[in-house]
This record gives structure tokens, sequence and C-alpha cells, in this order.
């Protein structure tokens, strides 16, 4: 018995040293050749998805270290099936060792399937290579099986109570409300403000009383001002567009020399200025076109005259109407 | 004033005398065409190129003939047809008084620098290759044949198209149609008085003779050149002209940037094109021309509206989409501008 356990204790010694050998062989070879796959992965929820949800697939995928992803392998954006929408595919090197690389892949599919009742679908395997110099890897993505519901019962009680068919659609959500009423009254106060400001603004710089004169009242005003720098030959200039634009806002266009006559055929209370509106034109052909004029005090006046008197009319005319 | 300045003048004053015996002539060949006939003179007084269009049996063709005849100068005719050839306007053949097959110079070539006045009639029953031909002579007065360069200093381009019928004929290219000066659109005079002249006085019956019957050569046409030269250096145009002159080309161009609104039309969408450098400087050359034919001498807004509608509607070009009904649509951008526009 002594001699049998003596000669059993001899042989459990090799043994022992051979299993240690495997594991140690097994390990190096293992070292050597990273097996590529899917380490890890995220699908999410595989039931109750609706028409129109966005489906997220992450997996993190490893390779050996001399292997890097294709980019060009990854599946294009665009319908998968007529039902299933891949929206996104993208990957991104998460980590890097002696002898292996994870890749992080990124999947975003967008399904429009309208289950009448509870569908079991699939996404589609998706393949995607590493490549290291000539070598090819493949991996493949494998489907993903989940349940699709429907939105809506299949037998609306609405279609059996009455006829309406708006019975089959849910009820609109009420919009939800910004509430507004402690800004409102610092719109208010603010809106008053401006508003007292502008009319103050208007009023300091006389455009307010400008809007209640007719055209010629403020061409008047314009040239009196502008007649106080005869020597400025701009002046004149100025004075003479001052009184072209009076004209021009009655007859509502440009009025041109050789249109006075149709002016006064339409403004009828101007027919007795006709000589005055003529040679206010033709003087301002001698001054703007001709550059021939140097003018004058008494050009300022004849130009005062004629807002006056064409003022005066206009106010007639209106009072007479 | 200088003696040179006042030679010019003198010169000028000449030569207005002449420019209205012209017009006259013009007028007493031609009734009821006033307007159209002042253009005239004012393009030929610019030296620019001139396309009539109307409807049938208005007047085209008698009175580019009439203005040609009383212009004097070298006159040549070719009438527009299908098989019309480039070369037919530069050479002929045939068999000369010895048997023997010739060439000789077509009408184009034959009076050398003499031409004064080509006249192509229906324009566009002549295919593209004769319009191409006809881009080069308007723009530089010169053509090449028999291995040299044949130029006309004083060639001046009369044309005429029907506007109705459309079978058989060849649009002008935008490039032609750019080369002349003014597009004029004659339209039978609406004067009950006129209509009863021209459908009852037997003067009117014959349109030879009606041409015959006018004076000839009233001008000098060979001393056109310098006297056009002449109108444009004499001529002022102050800064506030040339501010409202460039204001009118941009506004066609662009309306919307000058808020000019047409009713049920996108003006922002309205014009692709038009008015480019060579439409700008014939609008002001013939504006400078009008003033001095109405014995002024600067340039006034009222030259300016007178000569843009012949100067600038067959250089705007709209959306297609605004093609149903374009000629009315560009009348009324054109009315919009000036309506729009002010000066100063």
């Amino acid at each position: 018995m002594a001699i049998n356990k003596q000669l059993k204790q001899k042989m459990y010694v090799p043994m022992f040293l051979a299993v240690l050998l495997a594991v140690f062989c097994s390990t190096a070879l293992y070292a050597d050749q990273v097996r590529t796959g899917i380490v890890q992965q995220s699908l999410g929820r595989d039931f109750g998805i609706l028409v129109g949800d966005v489906i997220e697939h992450y997996y993190i995928v490893q390779v050996p270290a001399e292997y890097s992803l294709t980019p060009a392998s990854l599946p294009p954006n665009g319908e998968l099936d007529y039902w299933l929408l891949l929206l996104d595919s993208d990957y991104e090197l998460i980590s890097e060792s002696a002898g292996l690389r994870q890749y992080r892949l990124h999947f975003t599919f967008q399904t429009f399937y309208a289950p009448l009742d509870v569908r079991a679908l699939a996404t589609p395997p998706l393949t995607v290579s590493f490549n290291a110099g000539v070598k090819t890897e493949q991996l493949t993505i494998p489907a993903w099986n989940f349940t699709m519901s429907p939105l809506k019962e299949i037998a609306p009680r609405g279609v059996a109570k009455d006829s309406n068919q708006n019975a089959f659609m849910k009820a609109d959500l009420p919009p939800s409300t910004i509430p507004t009423r402690d800004l409102q009254q610092q719109i208010w106060i603010l809106a008053i403000t401006l508003l007292v400001l502008a009319i103050l603004w208007l009023s300091l710089k006389g455009y307010l009383f400008a809007l209640t004169r007719s055209p010629f009242q403020q061409a008047y005003h314009q040239v009196k001002k502008l007649r106080k720098h005869p020597n400025d030959e701009s002046a004149f200039n100025q004075a003479l567009q001052s009184v072209h634009r009076a004209f021009n806002r009655l007859a509502g266009h440009a009025l041109f020399a050789h249109q006075t006559d149709q002016f006064i055929d339409k403004h009828k209370e101007f027919s007795g200025y006709q000589d005055q509106i003529d040679s206010f034109y033709q003087l301002s052909t001698e001054a703007l076109y001709s550059e021939q004029k140097v003018a004058s005090e008494k050009d300022f006046d004849q130009l005062l005259k004629l807002c006056k008197q064409l003022a005066g009319a206009e106010k007639l005319a209106l009072k007479k109407s | 004033m200088s003696n040179v300045a006042e030679n010019s003048e003198n010169l000028l004053t000449d030569w207005h005398q002449k420019a209205i015996t012209l017009q006259k002539n013009i007028n007493q060949t031609i009734l009821g065409q006033e307007h159209i006939i002042d253009l005239m003179v004012v393009s030929i007084f610019c030296r620019g190129h001139i396309l009539l269009e109307g409807d049938v049996g208005v007047g085209k063709t008698t009175l580019l003939r009439a203005t040609a005849e009383s212009l004097g100068g070298n006159f040549e005719r070719i009438e527009g047809t299908i098989d019309l050839m480039p070369h037919d306007l530069v050479y002929y053949t045939h068999i000369a008084n010895d048997g023997k097959p010739a060439v000789s110079e077509g009408p184009l070539l034959k009076h050398g620098e003499n031409l004064s006045i080509f006249f192509f009639n229906e324009i566009n029953r002549a295919r593209p290759q004769v319009h191409s031909l006809l881009l080069r002579v308007m723009a530089e007065r010169s053509v090449s044949a028999f291995n040299k360069t044949f130029f006309f200093p004083h060639l001046q381009v009369f044309a005429d198209r029907n506007r109705i019928e459309k079978d058989e004929t060849f649009e002008l290219p935008a490039a032609a149609r750019d080369r002349f000066m003014m597009e004029l659109h004659i339209k039978q005079p609406t004067a009950e008085a006129q209509l009863k002249e021209l459908m009852f006085n037997t003067r009117y019956y014959d349109a030879d003779k009606l041409i015959d019957s006018a004076d000839k050569a009233v001008l000098p046409f060979h001393q056109l050149n310098d006297i056009a030269v002449a109108i444009q250096s004499y001529i002022h145009s102050s800064d506030t002209i040339q501010d409202y002159g460039l204001h009118l080309c941009q506004a066609l161009r662009k309306p919307q940037d000058y808020g000019i609104q047409i009713s049920d039309i996108d003006t922002e969408k309205l014009v692709l094109g038009g008015m480019g450098p060579r439409g700008i400087s014939y609008l002001a050359r013939s504006a400078r021309a009008h003033a001095w034919l109405n014995q002024r001498n600067s340039v006034t807004p009222e030259d300016f509206h007178a000569v843009i509608r012949a100067i600038s509607k067959h250089r705007i070009f709209i959306n297609p989409v605004y093609n149903y009904n374009g000629e009315a649509i560009i009348e009324e951008l054109i009315s919009g501008v000036l309506n729009t526009i002010p000066s100063p």
C-alpha cells in the first residue's frame, strides 16, 4: 500500500507539470491571436417600440492591434428597408493596448413601421471591415430582434359611437402657454415711454409740425433756412431740391419740366401760377443742368414767393373742398 | 469764348439746320411717324444702328429707304431669307463677260469706305450665321474677306423685322440686339386725318415714287462722324444730370433697390440683365444728341425721357416666367423708373 502511495505521488508531479505547461501554452497562444468580436453592447429596450422611434445601438468591439477600422465599410446612411432608416453610423477608437484595439460603434436607426398589433421585427445584420495592410477582417453586427407596438387601437370606440372621422384621431394637445402677465405691465410702460420720447424728439426737431404742413409750406421753411447762406453754392441747389421735392410729393411721382402741363391739369388750383411754375423749372435747369446760374438772394426770394403762393393756393383749394 | 469753341458752336448751329432739313424731308415722305423720325435723327447723329419693328404694312421699309435716300452716300440693301449665308453679303460668283467664272464683291464690299447705309430688310428671316457677321460689321465697322480687312467708317446699319410673323424666323441674339443703338416700334398713325390721307391720297400709293419725290442727300454724310463727335463734346452734362442718368440705368437693372413696384410682379426676380456699359453709353450719347436737336447746350431729364424707351427696351432681359406679357411689363418698368427716380 505504501509503495502504491509513493508511486501515485510520483505520478502526480509530472501530471501537474504537464497541466501547468498546457495552461501556459494556451495563454501564450491566446495572447498571440486576439479574437475579433463584440465585447460589450448596449441595445436598449427591445419591446414597446413605436412608429417614428429612434433606436440607438452601441457596440464595443475588439480587434488585434495591427487592425484598424475601414471607415468606408460602415453602412451608408439611408433606407435599410422600406420601414427602417439608418440615420447615422460612426465609430471611435476607445483603447489601444499591446495586442488589442477596442472600437466603439454607434448606429442610429429610425423605424417607420406602423403595426396594427404587436409585431416582431429585426434590424438587418451589418458588416464592418478592419484591415491590416493586405489582411482584412470582417465583423458582423448581428440582426437585432425587437417588437413594435401600435399607436392606436384597431377598432376605435369613436367609430362605433358616431360617424365622425375625427374620432380616429386623438384630441389635440392644448398648447402650453408662457405666462406673460408679469411682463405685460413692463411692456406697456416701455412702449409708452418710447412713444413719449419719439413725440418729444419729433417736436424738438420740428418734424411733427412739418407733417401737418403742406409740401410747399415745408419747402418754404427749408428755403428760408438755406437763404441764410446765399454765398454757399450748394445752398441754392438744396433750396431748388426742396421745391422739387414738394412738387414730386404733390404729383405723386417725380415731376419734370415737360410734365408741368399735365400736373396743372390735375391740380387746377395752381392753374393761375403756370408761368411761375415754368420759370421755376427754367431756373432749376439753368442752375442744375446748364450750371450757368450764379444764385443771388433774388433767386431765393423767387423760390420763397412761389412756395408761399402755391401753399396758399393749396390751402384755399382744401377749404373749398 | 475761344475761337475753337466759337467755330465749333457755329458749325453745330449750321448742322442743326441740316438736321432739321433732314427731319422735314423724311416727315414729308412718311406720314404720322414724327416721334420715330425724331429718334432716328438722334441715332443718325450718334452714329448708332437702328432696328425697326412693327406690324405688316406700316411703312418700316419705306421709312428706312426714305431716311437712307435723304442721308445720301452709297446705299446697299439686302433681303433676309432663310437661305442667305454670310458670304452672300461679302461676294458673289458669276460668269463674266469673257465667259469665265468670276468672283465679285458683294453688297457689303462693293462701295468700300463710301458705304453709308446698309439696309437689312426682314433681318429675322436670316440665319444666326448672318447675324454673327452682322455683329462684327455693326460693332467694328469692318469685315475680313479675301485675306484683308475692309473698313466702313461711315456705315450705319438699318434693319427691320416683322413682329407678327414668327414662322421660319430666327430671333436675333441678345448680343446682336445690343449692338443696335435703338429699337423702334412703329405703329400705324392713329389720327383720322392721317389715316384718310394714307387711304385716299394717291401720293402714298406708290412707295418708289414717293421716295423719289423727296430731296436726296440733304447732308454731307462723310462729315457725320465728325459732327457726332463735336456734339458729344459740346453738349454739357452736369453732375446732377449724370447722377440722374446713372440712377435711371441702375433702377432698370435693379428695380427692387429703388422701391419700384409693378402689380403682380416680384421686382426682385424680374430683371435678369440689361443696360450694360454699351447701353448706358448709348443712353448718354443719345440724350446729348437730343439736347442738341432741341437747341440746348446741356442735357436735361427731358432728353433721357425722350430716348430711354428706344434705347433700353430691347436691352432689358426679364425672367422667362414673365415672358407671357414681357413687352407690357418692360414698358411698365420703364414708366415706373421714370416716375420714381427724381432729379435733382
